[in-house]
């Protein structure tokens, strides 16, 4: 945590000078008193200057115990690039969105979207030694332009690809399957070998208990049709509603109406708190849902999920 | 979670059962909003009982029933408490209620069910289409507690919930003797 905040403060620092930047200074005894005085909260960042501050980053960067794309992957990501998808999302968000912003003042710091790369793929990228051999080059050359590609398409980064979410449902669904085929069968077993253990009384006991809560789920499920769902909210004093959807339905019009039905008397629920609403289980884990998720097409695609409104920090 | 009894509200279309439980609840109903169709929404509350004890009920809001469309059957043996409401400003509505209370008896499987009937709106005397001498005379035969309330005061509300959830979570050794069963029975209509 202190890690991530002491990379805030280098960034805000870098960026608020804005100018040319990266270059290589002394400053290793502004490094000292950081050291020395970091922990304490007793370091004074005003007078840091930016050439400074951005020395600090890059030596900051490079001295992590492991590097920014931690080490597991550092392979995966220099070899296939089609396949590091799922790597990106390790990727410090801060750090990108800095660094397009360094590039988008180049006419005032000089430096390009070239030249940035190659300072900070070093940095992100370290796994071998400089002996300068010919191969080496070549993957510093390659490294730079990953960075490159980071940085000019690091919106895309942060968006899960639908291909990706689609292939995960399928997953589950698979597993899904192999599970309540092995289960009924585990179960099957196991009722086998309790039965002459248990006594008459105590299973005519169990029995009933059991059909009744299983009715008293159903009651509560009243059959709809196609198209209505069932939004429970375990926060609220209205536990549950059921809302017909049409194509228009989005989450935030389901989550509205839980709103202005509970928290109009009590206006203390804090923006911190606020509800999202969550598709969990079916052939996903839990998801929450962005405020523009069309239900009735997430519906088709995941019939089977229980909708659940809570606060996203529970 | 603990036990919590099971109340359905059930009755016409637009007589205000939506509007009944969340002003009882919230306290935030707007008098003349536009009525919003319930398809079946389940609600907590906690009422405090005449023993001062604070129960939980679960109220299952219901679909308001119009021509031609029943009730869901699974209800009736499922609910440990209803609570049926009309329009004093429909006629039809309460004749829904009385055919409510019929189907409710029928289907009930022998299941003690305690039963509330309010004639909502109040608030709009000149309209009356139900005389509240009949409606009372009719609770009595039937053996059910009425009461006329709307939502615009909300301490009309608050009695009949507090008689429903204490007599729905009477301490079951009374009312498991038939002696003292009939006993609270007659005292309970009497009061009415």
């Amino acid at each position: 945590m202190q890690r991530i905040w002491l990379l805030w403060r280098f960034l805000s620092i870098v960026y608020r000078h804005g100018d040319s930047l990266f270059p290589f200074d002394c400053w290793q005894h502004l490094r000292q008193q950081l050291e020395a005085s970091f922990y304490e909260d007793r370091f004074d960042w005003e007078q840091v200057r930016q050439n400074d501050a951005a020395g600090l980053l890059k030596t900051f960067i490079r001295e992590l115990p492991s590097p920014l794309l931690t080490q597991r992957y550092l392979p995966t990501f220099t070899s296939v690039l089609s396949e590091s998808w799922s790597i990106l999302f390790l990727f410090p968000k801060a750090l990108l969105e800095f660094l397009r912003k360094v590039v988008a003042h180049e006419e005032r710091n000089r430096m390009s979207l070239c030249n940035v790369s190659m300072i900070v793929a070093p940095n992100l990228f370290i796994s071998r030694g400089k002996t300068g051999r010919p191969e080496e080059i070549q993957a510093a050359a390659k490294e730079a332009y990953l960075v490159r590609l980071l940085i000019t398409h690091q919106d895309l980064l942060w968006r899960v690809p639908c291909f990706l979410i689609g292939h995960i449902r399928q997953m589950n669904e698979a597993s899904m399957n192999r599970k309540t085929m092995s289960s009924e069968k585990c179960k099957k077993k196991l009722l086998r070998r309790r039965q002459p253990e248990r006594n008459k009384g105590d299973r005519s006991e169990s029995r009933p208990k059991t059909l009744k809560n299983y009715s008293g789920l159903c009651a509560q499920l009243t059959d709809f049709r196609d198209g209505v769902i069932r939004v429970h909210a375990p926060q609220h004093a209205k536990v549950s509603m059921a809302i017909r959807l049409d194509s228009e339905t989005k989450a935030r019009d389901v989550v509205a109406r839980f709103h202005s039905e509970t928290s109009r008397g009590s206006r203390s629920a804090s923006r911190r708190h606020r509800a999202h609403l969550f598709e969990v289980g079916g052939n996903i884990g839990e998801r929450c849902l962005d405020p523009e998720t069309y239900l009735l097409d997430l519906h088709h695609v995941n019939p089977n999920c229980e909708w659940i409104l809570k606060p996203r920090t529970a | 979670m603990g036990k919590s009894c099971k109340v359905v509200v059930c009755g016409q279309a637009a007589v205000g059962k939506t509007a009944v439980l969340e002003h009882l609840l919230y306290a935030n109903h707007v008098i003349g909003s536009e009525p919003m169709e319930t398809l079946e929404d389940i609600y907590i509350g906690s009422v405090e009982t005449d023993r001062g004890v604070r129960e939980q009920v679960r109220f299952y809001d219901t679909r308001g029933l119009k021509d031609g469309l029943e009730f869901p059957r699974h209800y009736y043996s499922f609910a440990d408490g209803f609570v049926l409401i009309y329009s004093i400003d429909s006629k039809e509505s309460f004749k829904r209620v009385e055919a409510l209370k019929k189907d409710i008896d029928r289907y009930r499987d022998k299941k003690e069910v305690t039963i509330v009937v309010l004639g909502n709106k109040v608030d709009l005397q000149h309209q009356r289409k139900v005389d509240s001498e009949v409606a009372q005379h009719w609770a009595k035969t039937e053996k059910a507690r009425l009461w006329e309330v709307s939502v615009a005061d909300r301490r009309t509300l608050i009695e009949p919930f507090v008689y429903l959830a204490s007599k729905m979570t009477q301490p079951q050794s009374k009312s498991t003797f038939p002696l003292s069963r009939n006993k609270n029975k007659s005292s309970g209509s009497l009061d009415s």
